[in-house]
């Protein structure tokens, strides 16, 4: 399992990320240890697939060490590269030519870490599987809007689809999950 | 008189229960909850999204991933990072680094068109890739780089697959020539960053792409030297 460091001040993030832009490894390597859950569990939720997320994460990390130079501090870091992730992921989507249809089930393959919902594991579990098993369109929207809290006209900006397609894909991944766990 | 209250079907309601879970149904919040006083299975519906949003709002946002990744980045960094030393720092000019760089990217692939070998022995003398014309240059400029980046991405995995079938020789001239462009495209994502919209950079940027999806498609195209 991966060691995180925890709770870094502002601060201390401002300072890892001026090094990092100015090729300090070390310290972008340390901005990893303190994303890399967030983008790892946004790439997983938002793909449905293990080995691809680990993929995409390792693409995201690259490509924002790529694009340090143009982060100019004006957001959290972690905001940046929240963004940068989602965009990579939807790009990634667009490339391979998904999208709103379903291709296989990856809800078998998401096995987590033993993490709780509402203090039930086994809820966290059937939630993250139903999640991953939900069509690709549905999947994306719900876990933007849902789980990482984005708004509609957002999601529409980012994944290039209508408001009312935003919200018809979210309704309708609503409906499977309370169908799934029932 | 006599005022009829006319409330929703079910159908209406539940449409409405995301609404009314966000916030608010708008004017049609009272018929809902008045609906929903009076009909059990709608209130079940309810409930159950209710505890869905619960559910939902208690999932950890960190995932931690079960290997660690970070070997694999820092060794795609670390090839960025040779080149630089032969490009210099980071910081100086970024236009004028920008124009250096994409010259180079140019003078990569041809190179290694050149000298790509295979199984111990000359195997390609690949031409001069043909540059894009203006129409296709046209078609990349203005937000396409990502999907380029992406397809760029794609085959570097795919050739990454099949790299036992490739002589070293012919993988270190590929891998080091993406990394002279990687550079370019560095340089000019820097002078990008001062001028999101400059016409010349971003096809530039594009070109640089095109660059490295040409080199991969040619040593995509390789036998295997076994």
């Amino acid at each position: 399992m991966v060691t995180t460091v925890s709770d870094p001040t502002v601060d201390a993030v401002a300072e890892l990320v001026d090094r990092a832009v100015r090729g300090d490894v070390d310290a972008f390597e340390s901005l990893y240890r303190l994303s890399v859950g967030r983008v790892f569990g946004l790439c997983l939720r938002m793909c449905g697939d293990r080995s691809q997320a680990e993929e995409l994460t390792q693409e995201a990390f690259i490509r924002a060490w790529r694009k340090l130079p143009s982060f100019r501090g004006e957001s959290a870091f972690s905001t940046w590269m929240h963004r940068l992730t989602v965009n990579l992921v939807l790009g990634h989507r667009r490339s391979s030519g998904r999208r709103l249809s379903r291709e296989g089930s990856a809800g078998d393959e998401w096995y987590g870490d033993g993490a709780s919902a509402a203090g039930q594991p086994h809820v966290a579990m059937d939630l993250e599987r139903a999640i991953a098993a939900l069509p690709d369109g549905a999947r994306t929207i719900f876990v933007l809007h849902d789980v990482e809290g984005y708004k509609h006209t957002e999601i529409a900006e980012l994944a290039g689809v209508a408001v009312g397609t935003s919200k018809a894909q979210l309704s309708r991944a609503r409906q499977l999950l309370r169908k799934a766990l029932r | 008189m006599m005022t009829t209250i006319t409330t929703p079907d079910c159908d209406a309601v539940r449409s409405r229960i995301d609404d009314l879970l966000e916030g608010g149904a708008g004017e049609a919040e009272a018929a809902v909850r008045a609906h929903l006083e009076a009909c059990p299975a709608c209130r079940d519906e309810l409930e159950g999204r209710r505890r869905l949003a619960e559910a939902v709002s208690a999932l950890p946002r960190s995932v931690a991933p079960e290997r660690d990744l970070w070997p694999g980045i820092a060794a795609r960094i670390e090839q960025r990072r040779v080149v630089r030393g032969v490009f210099g720092g980071r910081l100086g000019d970024p236009r004028r680094w920008a124009t250096a760089a994409a010259a180079a990217a140019v003078l990569a692939v041809s190179v290694t068109a050149a000298y790509l070998v295979g199984a111990g022995r000359a195997r390609v003398a690949v031409v001069e890739p043909p540059a894009p014309g203006p129409a296709a240059v046209q078609a990349t400029y203005g937000g396409a780089a990502d999907e380029l980046e992406r397809a760029r991405d794609l085959l570097r995995a795919g050739l990454e697959r099949r790299r036992d079938e490739l002589s070293p020789e012919t993988w270190a001239v590929v891998m080091d020539n993406m990394a002279v462009i990687d550079e370019a495209i560095a340089r000019i994502e820097t002078a990008l960053a001062d001028d999101p919209e400059d016409g010349r950079l971003n096809r530039q940027l594009a070109l640089a792409y095109r660059r490295q999806i040409d080199l991969l498609q040619r040593a995509s195209r390789l036998p295997s030297a076994a």
